[in-house]
């Protein structure tokens, strides 16, 4: 009979898909490919879903539908388990973080793969900001049916990354022995039983230095940057975190925004709540009891009150 | 051409019966997943001295997924600095 083995430290292995770097650790070292594969499985059928630079995708072919007046779709059940998680984001956030703002995003110019983006020399911005219906404005219906107003881009930009890594580690937490990470590109969900003392995360700035290690147990954890995704324009930088409330751009008061919460989609929420609130944002976590550790451009740091000291 | 017949056919029945049954059951396990994912904050603390981590002593939490009813964060156990390295990393998106 075959028993799991415990490593003292977690195995981990990496691999790209949706654009970005995902990282698998596990507790169990023998179920680390089996992990990744279910890992992979589950990205690919992420992309389809909801890429917005994938015209096959539902988010696209939503948005084509929607061109010419008020769109129905009819969506794959995982279309509609993001749709849930973006809306619980928007909800809890009080609408700063608005799956809605697709087409300012694109205003923005952020309309292709960042590679893409970013060989621009420069990008002119429309007169007028390019605002979004409001999430509020999407309809979810029974049997999986969707109304979104004439217009309408859903961006599941601020959730997407996260809430994949929260399913992916339940599905490997309920399918293999052990306890696991799963890294989605900075955005951290944890299942099952860690190692001792926790699961080790390095709080990474954007010149590559870890700035802090923290050790979260079954919680989720994330950065959001205004540092990372930017590119130029005629009205100077301009990075992925629009603000919807304006339909521009979010000011840069922070660099780098981490916060940790129960799960990586809320861990994700807030970060990206914060950034859109710019010098507002300490107190808003604190009023939400969000642990969280905030960076201004200059390096100097901002904790709130449950964050540990370094 | 394609040719056809009664038997023919209640196998290709049969077979697509048994595909949405499979199907049924693995969307199945994934929703019953996703809407697991429940966290209750657990506050115990106890220091590993020779880690150089304070970690919480239980360390077990329900998942629940967060409900489309919620209206504020879900209470969640505080981060625990460490001087020990890092397994990973998050690097901000």
């Amino acid at each position: 009979m075959m028993t799991a083995q415990h490593a003292t430290e977690p195995l981990t292995a990496s691999f790209t898909a949706i654009g970005t770097t995902n990282r698998i650790l596990v507790t169990v070292g023998s179920i680390l490919p089996a992990a990744v594969e279910i890992a992979k499985g589950h990205l690919a059928e992420l992309d389809k879903a909801v890429s917005r630079f994938r015209d096959d995708s539902e988010v696209s072919q939503l948005a084509r539908m929607a061109e010419t007046g008020e769109a129905w779709y009819f969506g794959s059940r995982l279309f509609n388990d993001h749709l849930d998680a973006a809306r619980h984001a928007a909800r809890i956030s009080g609408g700063l973080v608005d799956f809605t703002v697709g087409s300012a995003v694109i205003a923005s110019g952020y309309d292709a793969d960042l590679d893409v983006v970013r060989a621009r020399s420069s990008y002119s911005l429309p007169a007028h900001p390019v605002k979004g219906p409001g999430w509020e404005r999407v309809v979810r219906g029974g049997a999986g049916r969707i109304s979104t107003p004439r217009g309408t881009v859903l961006d599941f930009g601020a959730t997407a990354k996260a809430h994949a890594a929260d399913t992916i580690a339940d599905l490997l937490s309920a399918a293999l022995p052990g306890g696991f990470l799963v890294n989605l590109g900075g955005d951290i969900a944890t299942a099952g039983p860690a190692p001792d003392g926790g699961w080790r995360v390095g709080i990474e700035a954007a010149d590559g230095a870890i700035r802090q290690v923290v050790a979260i147990i079954e919680q989720g954890i994330a950065t959001s940057s205004t540092q990372l995704r930017r590119w130029q324009t005629d009205a100077g930088t301009a990075h992925h975190i629009v603000d919807p409330r304006t339909g521009r751009t979010a000011s840069s008061v922070w660099a780098h925004v981490t916060c940790v919460a129960s799960s990586a989609l809320e861990a994700n929420t807030a970060s990206t709540a914060s950034i859109v609130l710019g010098e507002e944002a300490p107190a808003w976590l604190n009023r939400n009891g969000v642990a969280a550790r905030l960076e201004r451009p200059d390096g100097s740091v901002v904790f709130t009150s449950d964050w540990p000291l370094p | 051409m394609t040719m056809s017949s009664p038997a023919l056919s209640k196998t290709r029945i049969a077979l697509g019966m048994l595909m949405a049954t499979a199907t049924l059951a693995t969307t199945g396990l994934a929703g019953t997943l996703a809407l697991s994912r429940n966290h209750t904050t657990n506050s115990d603390t106890a220091n590993n001295a020779a880690g150089g981590t304070t970690a919480p002593a239980s360390t077990r939490q329900k998942h629940q997924k967060p409900t489309a009813t919620g209206q504020s964060f879900t209470p969640a156990s505080k981060p625990i600095t460490t001087t020990r390295p890092s397994h990973t990393k998050t690097t901000g998106s």
